[in-house]
């Protein structure tokens, strides 16, 4: 009988991820300045490759020229290479990550980052056609990967055409596949249904706001129309497209966009929203804080829920502060060390201010900070990306 | 027939040392037809099964030569919006296989398998392959056992445990990749009775599909075990050939490797472990083979918390039957796979329909001639179909 039940699990799978609100062995990323050293979440491709990268904000939220990092699934972390010079050279989103490469915007270029080289390309930053600079006002956070390449969906001028186009990229060549014009004068948020692989950008037009759904091979688009007005965020904000029509975008002053594919609409959250996130069944939830509390509210139907206290975030962050394991491999040996550590993203580890990309099945990986040193007059603290198990509810 | 058989080949393979020659367009059309070969993975005994010529003895030597010719043409349809890669062909899955067989006496043998064909660089090109697939020698103290020590294929699937020159499919199913372990060197031992055949090996473990840091190397044994019941006899070597009795096979089979990495600078890193199973059944009569399998792989690591998990199921079927000149056997397969099933889900499929024909096979099933169409979902990059033209020679 033993045999049997050995067999039965060996087939049936008894290997299990992170529990929810369980915290995993943290890996050294680097030291950088600042008790929010970095607006993005870490990414992470199919292969459990990660990508992080850092930049401290400032007093508007904006983050600063950083440093991007790669590190293997089994090991070993890229030394660094910075996003960018200059205001605009700071890191506003990724697009994705995909066999090894991972792939993160700018204002002026995308910057792809290797794991096999430990390099970051610049690319795009000028089009091999019109020799001209390039803005990026958006790009969504897609990768669409096909025997051909690596395409992406982004909203551009540039500096001979002022007129934002869609565009298709491709991510390998670093060149605009196909742009059709927009008549969009701001972008203020992205987001994309990896499954459908659909991107969706919230913009500004003459007449309002709107949502554009697109796909990264097609010229023509989905426009739906968005009742009401708000501001934009210092960066795009979140948007997520969920499996059963839902569609919600947070935007400037706490308000959210909801709605299906008939329309959204604004409303005020009851709290601080900071992210979409879509959990593993296809489910879209917004949360947030109130004041330094974690919030949650599903988005269903169209609708926003009630919001209700987020248990498994301030689980997680009692269990950093309590401490972790971490593990420093950059040296080529493992060197171990335990540290309390807190959210180096924000207030809350799960709560950055770009949702945070699936890691596996049920968590994400976080970027934490042991506490800061204080170096000449700047608080430094060790970096760290640490997986959790994440409950929505 | 020879010879035709020859020229064929050699107006297959030309243009592959021309693809060779010249960098294919980026990304590469001539190899996204059909894939990479599958490396041949010859049974103990397949040289002397499939020889075409008898050997040649000098004393108590015995040599063996044997092989296969397997000239390849595929034709394959992506989906993919960039026109210029929706069609692709090529001759990628084409090879020829040569093996040796020594025996001494009739206790001790040795067997050496080469595989020379084409094979897909990091950079996408086409570049030709000489793969020693297989190198052991082996021990027969009786007729039931056999001990081997040297380099062979891991026997995990009722796929990977076939021989390539038995299989009347052209080639595996594509799932079998997710799971079948790379050649390796190791000792096995088999025990083959006429209901029971059961392999035990220990493997260098070194040989891995697991992506790994650059320069970091493995170190751990990988043990593996196979075990196939046949209560109504064994089954005929070639699964082309017709059974006249009912046989049937019932099959189980694991490997397991716990192993240590060691980084560029020789300090030991991530630690693993490998686990995967297969359970497989086997149906012939009468011309009929039907083989359906489930595998499962689950490799997990004490850094990443990121279990690789994946279960795949297929199920083939051939019926071989004679017309007035030829035998003709249509072929039907399916399978479904779910990979990184706790990481980064997808699912994969595959259909395929075709026949194989055996144009002379009054006189001997060495000259095969297969044509499959396949449909198949891959897990990441999205739809293809593909057309497979291969002709098979025993030698």
């Amino acid at each position: 009988m033993k045999h049997v039940l050995a067999l039965a699990c060996l087939l049936g799978g008894c290997v299990e991820g992170l529990a929810p609100a369980e915290v995993g062995i943290g890996r050294v990323v680097g030291a950088y300045p600042g008790n929010v050293a970095a607006v993005l979440p870490p990414m992470t491709d199919e292969r459990g490759n990660l990508f992080v990268v850092t930049g401290m904000p400032d007093s508007t939220g904006m983050p600063q020229p950083g440093t991007a990092h790669s590190g293997g699934a089994r090991g070993r972390w890229s030394a660094g290479c910075k996003t960018g010079t200059g205001t605009r050279g700071s890191a506003r989103g990724w697009i994705g990550a995909v066999a090894g490469r991972g792939w993160l915007w700018t204002a002026t270029a995308i910057v792809e980052l290797d794991v096999a080289t430990g390099q970051c390309t610049t690319k795009l930053d000028t089009d091999p056609v019109s020799a001209s600079d390039v803005i990026f006002l958006g790009v969504a956070p897609l990768v669409d990967w096909t025997v051909s390449g690596r395409f992406a969906v982004a909203i551009v001028t540039t500096g001979v055409e002022s007129k934002p186009h869609l565009a298709t990229i491709d991510l390998g060549l670093g060149l605009v596949r196909t742009s059709e014009p927009l008549a969009v004068t701001e972008v203020l948020a992205v987001g994309a249904d990896r499954a459908q692989t659909q991107a969706g950008f919230l913009v500004r037009d003459g007449s309002g706001l709107r949502v554009l759904i697109a796909r990264p091979h097609e010229t023509t688009y989905e426009s739906i129309a968005v009742a009401g007005t708000a501001t934009a965020r210092t960066l795009p904000g979140d948007l997520a497209i969920g499996d059963d029509g839902t569609i919600a975008a947070i935007l400037g002053g706490d308000a959210i966009a909801v709605g299906t594919r008939a329309g959204l609409a604004i409303s005020p959250a009851t709290f601080t929203p900071h992210t979409i996130d879509r959990d593993d069944d296809g489910g879209l939830w917004l949360t947030g804080l109130a004041g330094t509390e974690p919030r949650i509210a599903s988005l269903r139907a169209g609708m926003l829920d009630r919001s209700a206290p987020w248990s498994c975030a301030t689980r997680i962050d009692q269990a950093l502060d309590t401490g972790i394991v971490v593990i420093d491999e950059r040296g080529g040996e493992r060197v171990a060390a335990r540290w309390r550590a807190h959210g180096a993203t924000g207030a809350s580890a799960l709560l950055p201010t770009r949702s945070v990309p699936a890691y596996a099945v049920g968590s994400r990986a976080v970027l934490v900070a042991d506490p800061p040193v204080d170096r000449g007059g700047i608080a430094y603290s060790q970096l760290a990306v640490v997986p959790v198990g994440v409950e929505f509810q | 027939m020879m010879r035709r058989a020859l020229l064929a080949l050699l107006l297959a393979t030309a243009p592959a040392y021309a693809d060779e020659a010249t960098p294919a367009p980026t990304p590469p059309l001539a190899d996204e037809a059909t894939p990479a070969p599958a490396p041949a993975v010859p049974a103990s005994d397949s040289v002397a099964k499939t020889a075409l010529l008898p050997p040649l003895r000098t004393g108590l030597v015995a040599v063996t030569f044997g092989g296969s010719l397997r000239p390849t043409i595929g034709l394959s349809r992506h989906d993919t919006p960039v026109v210029r890669d929706r069609w692709a062909y090529g001759i990628a899955g084409s090879s020829i296989d040569v093996g040796v067989d020594a025996r001494v006496g009739s206790h001790v043998s040795g067997t050496l398998y080469v595989s020379v064909g084409s094979e897909r660089a990091p950079d996408g090109t086409l570049r030709g392959r000489v793969g020693l697939e297989r190198a052991v020698v082996a021990y027969e103290p009786s007729r039931l056992v056999r001990l081997s020590a040297g380099k062979e294929s891991v026997p995990l699937s009722a796929q990977s445990a076939t021989p390539t020159v038995a299989r009347v499919f052209p080639d595996r199913i594509a799932l079998d990749d997710t799971f079948v372990l790379p050649a390796d060197v190791g000792l096995q031992a088999r025990v083959t009775t006429g209901k029971v055949s059961g392999f035990a090996g220990v493997w260098n473990g070194i040989a891995s599909d697991v992506v790994l840091e650059p320069g970091a190397t493995e170190r751990g044994l990988l043990y593996s075990a196979r075990v196939e019941l046949t209560p109504l006899g064994a089954f005929e070597f070639d699964e082309g050939r017709r059974e006249n009795e009912l046989r049937i096979g019932v099959g189980a089979a694991a490997t397991y490797r716990a192993v240590t990495a060691f980084t560029p600078t020789g300090m030991a890193g991530v630690r693993s472990r490998d686990l995967r199973a297969a359970m497989s059944l086997r149906v012939a009569w009468q011309g009929l083979f039907v083989q359906s399998e489930v595998l499962r792989r689950q490799v997990t690591d004490d850094l990443s918390m990121r279990p690789d998990v994946a279960t795949a199921a297929y199920v083939q079927a051939s019926w071989r039957f004679r017309t007035a000149r030829v035998d003709i056997a249509p072929l039907g397969r399916a399978g479904l796979e779910h990979i990184r099933q706790l990481s980064s889900p997808a699912t994969g499929s595959s259909l395929e329909l075709g026949a194989a024909v055996f144009p002379i096979a009054r006189r001997t099933d060495r000259l095969q001639i297969s044509a499959l169409y396949a449909h198949v979902l891959e897990p990441d990059l999205g739809l293809v179909d593909r057309v497979l033209l291969q002709l098979r020679l025993g030698f």
